[in-house]
């Protein structure tokens, strides 16, 4: 099986608070990994450690290696040579919240990681558009509102928006923190539906809170507790024999 | 309480007193164009001659030389501002940013007479000379950068203008700016974006705070008096180029006001601060509603 | 607040890299420009300025051009005059609205008061200056009245001709938005609990207001006075049109008064080299004085009030 990202003792800190511990973990290509552990124990910090937005905040630091094996770039992306403008186009984030830019139209919200990454040529763009929201399943409902503000959908049409813009200039990893949190089960099954969809293009990782969400979608799964990645395995093997007694208590429900 | 009763209705009495003050203003520069509005009408804004020895007041060429002015001022200044209110907030490094803002207010605190006297003595025999002369072998050749050289003139003030309202503008892009929520900037650099188009997207966002920004410089500008006064060159016919003299509403109002020759004349003036009163509530009542939608915009998206 | 790595940035050429070199050179570039202006106006006005004051300067009165002698003492008199008068009209009425807007926000002139408070701080001095004119200057105000003067008993309003009190209102009246505004924001810091704290014993509102609120935001409130004192001080335009503008000492509330910014006009635009030197020096202590109260005072009060 092929890897994508290798995380090699991984180590982060928010000003003198370390909150990963050596994290090493291989997340396999075209397949959809679930981060899951207890709240604060470093889920959404490790996501961003991948597209080193950790790092932008003044204080923030990060030790250790993350391999990445895409089709463009091949390498440490913490290397002290590798600018990280340049490695994020090769990933796509999807937040929490649903953050489409409301300044920008539903259409140009899409298109805008293209151009942002050098795209000019106009007829391609806006075949690569369409085709993104066709993806999402979300271009027969906003067909006749491409030039609507991105923040005039509704909170599930705007989350789909969002991954329609992480997708649309063609990274090989979508990082996914909490993406259906904000959501209501409805908005939530389709996102569900489109990430198994997604898969076969993309790499996923998501972050949730939800352990039947876990068990449904992924095909790996990683646990995390205070900061250290406590077992990684496959889905189904982490639900039904977890290694650890952690993971055990943590998937029961008897954690405090 | 009654101290409390008293003491709001004291309250009460000084808003409705203020408020009182601002209509009383309207009203009061409008009784005293009274004279001229009766004799003029509506050809003292579009007649151009004025010649206060004949009582004749026309001031076409002023409202113009205004403009004029205003313009340049935002041409030179609204692109430095952006990228200098960009610079303050999102290259410095913290230890600097207090320091370096400070620099950029501290323009804003020196007296318009002497930015004027700058102006007059050092600036304009500068710019005449090391600027201006190099500028018209250049561009000579296009009309509006003809005719004699003095340094005193459209130009030079509105060079003086755009470094007066610069710290203006730049202090509410600066505002509006650090009002993004993160998650958009996280969004766009999650995208790949580079500092430069960061920057694009966050203008974007900010794209109703930042015209506000340039109505209330341009309403600055337009009612800025000494420091124009001072190197406009004073001329009342149509300006011929934008190095040539001439004259803004608030500039003339300062230099003929000491030597007004009838009481016309006065009334001239005064019907000149009218519509320096209506242009200024204007602006600064459109800046206002523009820049408070803006900002209840970020906290609506923000939510 | 996000922060890119510069130095990451720095690596590469492609496009979009060189794009973002001249971007962010611009940025650099665009802050020395605005210093420029900044520190060439400093500096002339601290080497003009110096060479030509001296201890006569700073003690005689006006002469004529050419007089050996003349002084700029009658306009450091004159502004230190006419900024007390303003204080003593615009800093109590602006701290009132300040308290109406923050301690009476629900209050349904609020909103109308702080959008008049708005767009009154934005009016062009000049405009204000025009208003005292034909109002006080001229008195058209009390022909509004129908009468030429308003007397009770002996004791006359009427107009003033160019005079210490116009100057001193209209410099009152460009105060009072700003004292307001910042009183506002600085009594908008005074925390809820604190206010309530005090009302729950018992206190009045008044009380309350005077006794807590308002000590408790002391150093904001007196930043406010001292911002409107340094925006007020170098006021030339609205003087022109009301004081005119003097050679001599003060001698009264109803004649002319000279002061620095005058000074500096007058002197400026004026032919004879001594008198432009003199406008140097009433400059440099316009400069100097504000300075003082933006950044000496300010650090001053945080030192000593704050909390
Ligand atoms: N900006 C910050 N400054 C300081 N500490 C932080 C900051 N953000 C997060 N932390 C701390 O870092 C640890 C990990 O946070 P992180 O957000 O990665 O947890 P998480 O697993 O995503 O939690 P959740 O499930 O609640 O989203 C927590 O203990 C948190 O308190
Ligand atoms: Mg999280």
């Amino acid at each position: 099986m092929d890897t994508i990202l290798s995380i090699r003792n991984l180590n982060a800190w928010y000003g003198t608070k370390q909150v990963l511990f050596n994290i090493n973990i291989d997340i396999p290509k075209h397949h959809i990994t679930a981060i899951i552990g207890p709240s604060g124990c470093g889920k959404t910090t490790l996501l961003r450690c991948i597209n080193r937005l950790h790092e932008l905040y003044e204080g923030n630091r990060v030790e250790g290696e993350i391999y990445f094996y895409g089709k463009k770039f091949k390498g440490n992306i913490y290397d002290p040579n590798v600018d990280p403008t340049d490695i994020r186009r090769y990933m796509g984030m999807v937040f929490q919240k649903p953050n489409p830019f409301p300044m920008l139209s539903v259409y140009d919200n899409v298109a805008i990681g293209l151009k942002v990454n050098g795209f000019r040529d106009k007829k391609k763009i806006h075949e690569i558009v369409l085709n993104a929201l066709n993806k999402v399943y979300l271009f027969d409902e906003v067909k006749d509102s491409l030039n609507k503000s991105g923040s005039s959908l509704s909170g599930g049409q705007q989350q789909r928006l969002c991954i329609a813009r992480a997708i649309a200039y063609n990274p090989e990893l979508l990082l996914m923190d909490e993406p259906t949190s904000a959501l209501d089960p409805i908005a939530t099954s389709k996102i569900e539906q489109l990430l198994v969809e997604l898969k076969k293009e993309f790499t996923i990782i998501i972050v949730t809170h939800n352990m039947q969400q876990a068990a449904r979608v992924s095909d790996y799964t990683a646990f995390m507790y205070l900061g250290k990645l406590i077992e990684f395995a496959p889905t189904e093997e982490l639900f039904k024999t977890p290694k650890h007694e952690l993971t055990e208590k943590y998937i029961t429900g008897k954690f405090g | 309480m009654k101290a409390d009763k008293f003491f709001s209705y004291i309250l009460i009495f000084f808003s409705l007193f203020f408020i009182l003050i601002v209509f009383l203003l309207g009203y009061e520069l409008y009784r005293g164009s009274q004279n001229i509005i009766s004799i003029f009408g509506f050809n003292f804004i579009i007649n151009s001659i004025w010649d206060p020895v004949r009582d004749i007041y026309g001031i076409a060429p002023i409202i113009l030389g205004s403009f004029i002015t205003s313009l340049i001022a935002l041409v030179l200044a609204v692109p430095l501002s952006l990228f200098i209110a960009y610079f303050l907030n999102e290259l410095v490094p913290h230890i600097f940013k207090p320091y370096l803002s400070s620099l950029i207010e501290l323009l804003a605190a020196i007296p318009s007479v002497v930015y004027g006297l700058w102006a007059l003595l050092v600036l304009a025999p500068f710019l005449r000379d090391y600027v201006f002369i190099p500028m018209q072998k250049i561009l000579g050749f296009i009309p509006f950068f003809q005719g004699p050289i003095t340094g005193y003139g459209l130009l030079t003030a509105g060079i003086v203008l755009a470094v007066m309202i610069l710290p203006t503008i730049t202090s509410i892009i600066r505002e509006s700016l650090a009002l993004v929520p993160s998650h958009i900037k996280e969004a766009a650099i999650s995208l790949g974006a580079i500092q430069y188009q960061v920057a694009i997207l966050l203008f974007k966002y900010i794209k109703f705070a930042i015209v506000g920004a340039i109505i209330l410089g341009f309403a600055r500008a337009f009612g800025e008096a000494m420091a124009v006064a001072m190197v406009i060159g004073g001329k009342h016919e149509f300006p011929i180029s934008i190095f040539d003299a001439g004259y803004t509403m608030p500039s003339i109002i300062v230099n003929e006001f000491t030597e007004a020759v009838s009481n016309l004349h006065y009334d001239a003036l005064v019907a000149i601060g009218f519509i320096l009163f209506l242009i200024a509530l204007a602006n600064i009542v459109v800046a206002r509603l523009i820049i408070r939608k803006t900002m209840g915009y970020i906290k609506y998206t923000t939510v | 607040m996000i922060r890119f790595n510069l130095k990451h940035n720095m690596m590469g050429f492609s496009l979009r890299k060189i794009l973002n070199y001249i971007f962010i050179s611009l940025c650099f570039i665009a802050f020395t420009l605005a210093m420029i202006p900044l520190i060439w106006i400093l500096a002339e006005t601290i080497i003009r300025g110096i060479s030509a004051l001296s201890i006569e300067l700073l003690l005689n009165t006006a002469k004529p051009p050419g007089t050996p002698g003349g002084g700029i003492a009658n306009y450091i008199q004159g502004t230190i005059i006419l900024v007390a008068i303003a204080s003593l009209i615009g800093f109590p009425f602006g701290l009132l609205l300040g308290i109406f807007l923050s301690e009476y926000k629900e209050h349904k002139l609020a909103p109308y008061i702080r959008f008049f408070v708005e767009v009154f701080a934005e009016f062009p001095a000049i405009v204000i200056g025009i208003f005292i004119y034909v109002t006080i200057v001229r008195g058209d105000i009390f022909r509004l009245f129908g009468v030429e003067k308003i007397c009770i008993s002996s004791f006359c309003l009427g107009p003033t001709g160019f005079a210490t009190i116009a100057g001193a209102i209209s410099l009152a009246l460009l105060m009072i938005p700003i004292v307001a505004k910042a009183v506002e924001e600085s009594l908008k810091l005074v925390p809820t609990s604190i206010k309530e704290a005090a009302l729950s014993l018992g206190m009045s509102k008044v009380r309350s207001i005077f006794s807590i609120s308002i000590s408790y935001a002391r150093s904001g409130i007196l930043l406010a006075y001292i911002l409107a004192l340094s925006r007020i001080a170098g006021e030339a335009a609205p003087l022109l049109l009301t004081v005119l503008g003097s050679f001599y000492w003060f001698t009264g509330l109803f004649d002319r008064i000279g002061a620095l910014p005058l000074a500096i006009f007058t002197y400026g635009v004026s032919p004879y080299e001594d008198y432009r030197a003199q406008a140097w020096a009433a400059s440099l202590l316009l400069i100097l004085a504000i300075l003082f109260l933006n950044i000496g005072l300010k650090i001053i009060i945080r030192k000593r009030y704050s909390w």
